[in-house]
């Protein structure tokens, strides 16, 4: 799975610490989904949308895809 | 460093500090002069060591999740479940150990000092190692 957080992160201009805090995980936990490392769950990756002003399809695409 | 890292690592040594003062209970138990100060200090300790961990719980504001403690989110409550699978795995391996053990132990006629020494290591190993496997693969899945 790949995603697209750093690129909707920067737009936003925001950093992993400022995500993390308002989607309620660890700055380590952003690092580790930015580098496709952790596959967040589904309502994390709704948050993440949420903060980002996206969609999760916007966000995460199969690798197959 | 996240306060789960900390949780683990704080963990990591009380637990051998522990396992070495149990050690010494255990020693002080065959010596000829029973060093009742040893066995003061050591409750002490065992006792100071559960007081700070509780103070450290709640100066930290440690989370918990079903019943498991040090995660921060859910990628440690991720974490923390590939890491007790792990340790359940080699927990069934100790267990067959020491029933292999036990029927090696049950020919060799030795006294009931002599069994209850080689169980106590046995499981004194064991313990320190599921805590250095718990250590190092927390820190293998962090990264």
């Amino acid at each position: 799975m790949k995603n697209f957080i750093i690129d909707h992160r920067k737009q936003k201009k925001l950093t992993q610490d400022e995500l993390a805090k308002i989607v309620g995980v660890t700055r380590q936990t952003i690092i580790s989904i930015e580098k496709g490392k952790y596959k967040p769950s589904l309502p994390l990756a709704f948050k993440l949308a949420r903060a980002l002003q996206t969609t999760v399809d916007e966000l995460f695409i199969m690798e197959d895809e | 460093m996240t306060t789960s890292d900390k949780i683990i690592r704080l963990t990591f040594w009380i637990t051998n500090a522990s396992l070495v003062l149990m050690a010494l209970l255990y020693w002080s138990n065959f010596s000829d002069i029973t060093p009742t100060w040893l066995m003061v200090l050591t409750f002490v300790i065992l006792v100071a060591i559960l007081l700070a961990f509780s103070w450290m719980r709640r100066k930290w504001g440690i989370k918990s999740f079903k019943g498991i403690y040090w995660t921060d989110d859910e990628r440690d409550i991720d974490i923390t479940m590939k890491v007790h699978s792990e340790l359940m795995k080699s927990s069934l391996y100790i267990l067959y150990g020491l029933l292999f053990i036990l029927m090696i132990l049950s020919n060799q006629n030795l006294s009931a000092e002599q069994v209850s020494i080689t169980i106590f290591v046995y499981v004194w190993l064991s313990l320190f190692f599921e805590n250095v496997q718990y250590y190092w693969l927390w820190n293998k899945y962090k990264k």
